[in-house]
């Protein structure tokens, strides 16, 4: 028992800690070779930077915020994007409507939505929008996907006794694609973040991550930049992990 | 294992021959030309090489190349990592922030201060008079944490106006909020999302000409009026950058700041020529050049041993509001070019 426990620990502990200690101490050592700490500061002087962000009260707003904007604008895209699954999944020519539209969404280049969403929006709204729509046909034909994957003869079946829509939802739809839609939440949730980041940056919005990371470009605090980015990693793996323990609750409780 | 200890040792094969290989290419030989880059930012600095993009002025023993960059502060600062370019004109606390980072493994020295400021407060109220006017009201700028942010922020200090990063001011205070930059501002302005914006030449002609705004402030007026100075603030200076600096092109420097003299008066006479010419260069300005737009550049050349003290006082009020502006401290004497 004890041996298995270890092996487990071993595999899932001990090599990822091997993988961030290969990168980090490439970072280190390219960062001495470099010598510059304007091209590349070294991964002590980052984390030393972060830390001296903690005792900071703006750093928090500004995590915050960022955290507040890409929960918002998710839960925009998720809630429009897992209706019209399950509506088009129940009507087809709804689905054969929203085909191309879904498309046009999937194919307009990321940069355009943003410059044009700049010069529509305020600079707090923005980001938001920005990344509501691009994370929108992610999510669409993630859970449209899932969707797919229920049995047809049990939605012919619920459909021939006439269960009423909103049981149909509960009873069925909703386990059955739960757990493969909560892997595309994941991945949704922390693109999300990133999206927010490069929308404020642009957008300088005031208390964000972004506009923080712009300033210190500006001022070209690369190690400060570095700390900043070391948080935004920190918080989309922070949301991950949320969902990671909201889908083993799910799994469980099934 | 095994593979893993494959793995690190092909990569360590891998790069140890490009490690070495760096200190064994040759330096390329003495030539007897010496090519040299001049680089100016998109926008109004390109007109302080107008002249000589217009003549390819060029001196003897030299190759020079004369650009317009755009791309903002980024693409400065990728062109002086990158060793692109030798003469550059840049705001004059990103060059105070350059000589700090890059202190023990390249040199830059301001060689001249070429314009003051060019910031103008805009708005379509053109019963503003004064800044008091302005409380309750959201005022737009470019350059989040430099020169226009910063400038502005300091006058407001000096005038004891409350201001505050916001887009909800209250009566007795002005709200602050940013764009990253003029494209970005000016659509607002014209729809009226924006009331009031900070921007530079040429954005402010532009404003003008197109969206009837009225401009309602010179930056360079409240510095003076808040430092009790005529002189206004240095905002943008030309630089030189590594081996220039080296005493055998100081006949190179010195040439370089009589044409530049002359290209004050030049750009000064010849407004459509100096446009045509920049034009032709990728200068991405829409907007006409003329006397006006041009007077409000305020365009001088002024070399560093004259602009010293209007510069180091104006790096001091930078450094007193938040160091990283200037780098984390005030750049010493050598940091001016002596001619």
């Amino acid at each position: 028992m004890k041996n298995i426990t270890s092996k487990v620990l071993l595999k899932n502990i001990l090599w990822p800690l091997v993988g961030l200690g290969i990168f980090l101490t490439t970072w280190y050592i390219a960062a001495s070779i470099i010598n510059l700490e304007m091209i590349l500061p070294s991964p002590v002087e980052s984390f030393r930077r972060l830390f001296l962000l903690f005792e900071k009260s703006y750093f928090w707003q500004a995590v915050l915020g960022t955290l507040t904007r890409s929960l918002i604008s998710f839960c925009i895209s998720f809630v429009i994007a897992s209706a019209l699954s399950i509506i088009s999944f129940v009507f087809e020519p709804i689905k054969k409507i929203l085909s191309p539209l879904v498309v046009l969404l999937r194919s307009v280049p990321t940069m355009s939505i943003i410059l044009i969403s700049l010069i529509w929006f305020k600079n707090a709204v923005a980001p938001m929008v920005i990344s509501a729509i691009i994370t929108f046909p992610i999510l669409y034909s993630g859970f449209s996907s899932s969707l797919q994957e229920i049995d047809p003869k049990i939605v012919e079946m619920s459909d021939f006794y006439r269960v009423p829509f909103f049981r149909k939802l509960f009873n069925l739809f909703l386990p059955y694609v739960g757990p493969s839609s909560l892997t595309t939440i994941q991945s949704g949730l922390s693109f999300n973040v990133k999206l927010i980041i490069a929308a404020e940056v642009l957008a300088s919005t005031t208390q964000s991550m972004g506009r923080y990371m712009q300033v210190s470009k500006v001022y070209l605090d690369t190690a400060e930049l570095l700390g900043w980015t070391i948080m935004a990693i920190l918080l989309s793996y922070f949301l991950e992990f949320v969902i990671v323990v909201i889908k083993r609750m799910i799994i469980r409780w099934k | 294992m095994k593979k893993l200890v494959f793995i690190v040792s092909l990569l360590l094969i891998i790069s140890i021959p490009l490690i070495l290989l760096e200190g064994c290419i040759p330096k390329e030989e003495q030539s007897e030309i010496t090519e040299i880059n001049i680089s100016v930012p998109d926008g109004a600095p390109a007109l302080a090489i107008a002249k000589m993009l217009k003549e390819n002025s060029q001196f003897e023993g030299y190759n020079i190349s004369y650009s317009i960059i755009t791309g903002g502060s980024t693409a400065i600062n990728a062109a002086v990592n990158n060793n692109l370019v030798d003469i550059l004109i840049a705001p004059t606390n990103l060059g105070a922030i350059l000589y700090n980072r890059l202190k023990g493994s390249k040199d830059i020295k301001l060689i001249a201060n070429v314009f003051n400021s060019l910031l103008y407060i805009v708005g379509k109220d053109s019963s503003v008079e004064s800044l008091e006017q302005l409380k309750g009201k959201i005022v737009y700028t470019i350059g989040e944490g430099a020169t226009p942010d910063l400038t502005f922020q300091y006058i407001l200090d000096q005038k004891e106006i409350m201001y505050r990063v916001t887009d909800d001011p209250s009566d007795d205070e002005i709200g602050i909020q940013y764009e990253s930059d003029a494209s970005v501002l000016l659509p607002k302005l014209n729809s009226g999302l924006v009331e009031y914006a900070i921007l530079g030449e040429p954005a402010v002609t532009k404003t003008i000409n197109s969206f009837g705004c009225y401009e309602l402030f010179s930056l360079n007026d409240l510095w003076n009026e808040v430092t009790e100075t005529t002189e206004g603030f240095p905002q943008a200076s030309f630089f030189a950058i590594g081996d220039i600096l080296q005493p055998e092109h100081k006949d190179l420097l010195n040439w370089f700041a009589e044409n530049s003299m002359d290209n004050v008066d030049w750009v000064n006479n010849n407004p459509t020529l100096a446009q045509e010419t920049l034009e032709d260069n990728g200068w991405a300005t829409p907007v006409p050049l003329n006397t006006e737009l041009i007077s409000r550049c305020n365009m001088e050349y002024i070399s560093a041993e004259q602009a010293k003290n209007s510069i180091t006082s104006y790096l001091s009020v930078l450094f007193e509001m938040n160091p990283i502006s200037v780098g984390g401290s005030l750049p010493s004497d050598d940091f001016y070019y002596q001619g």
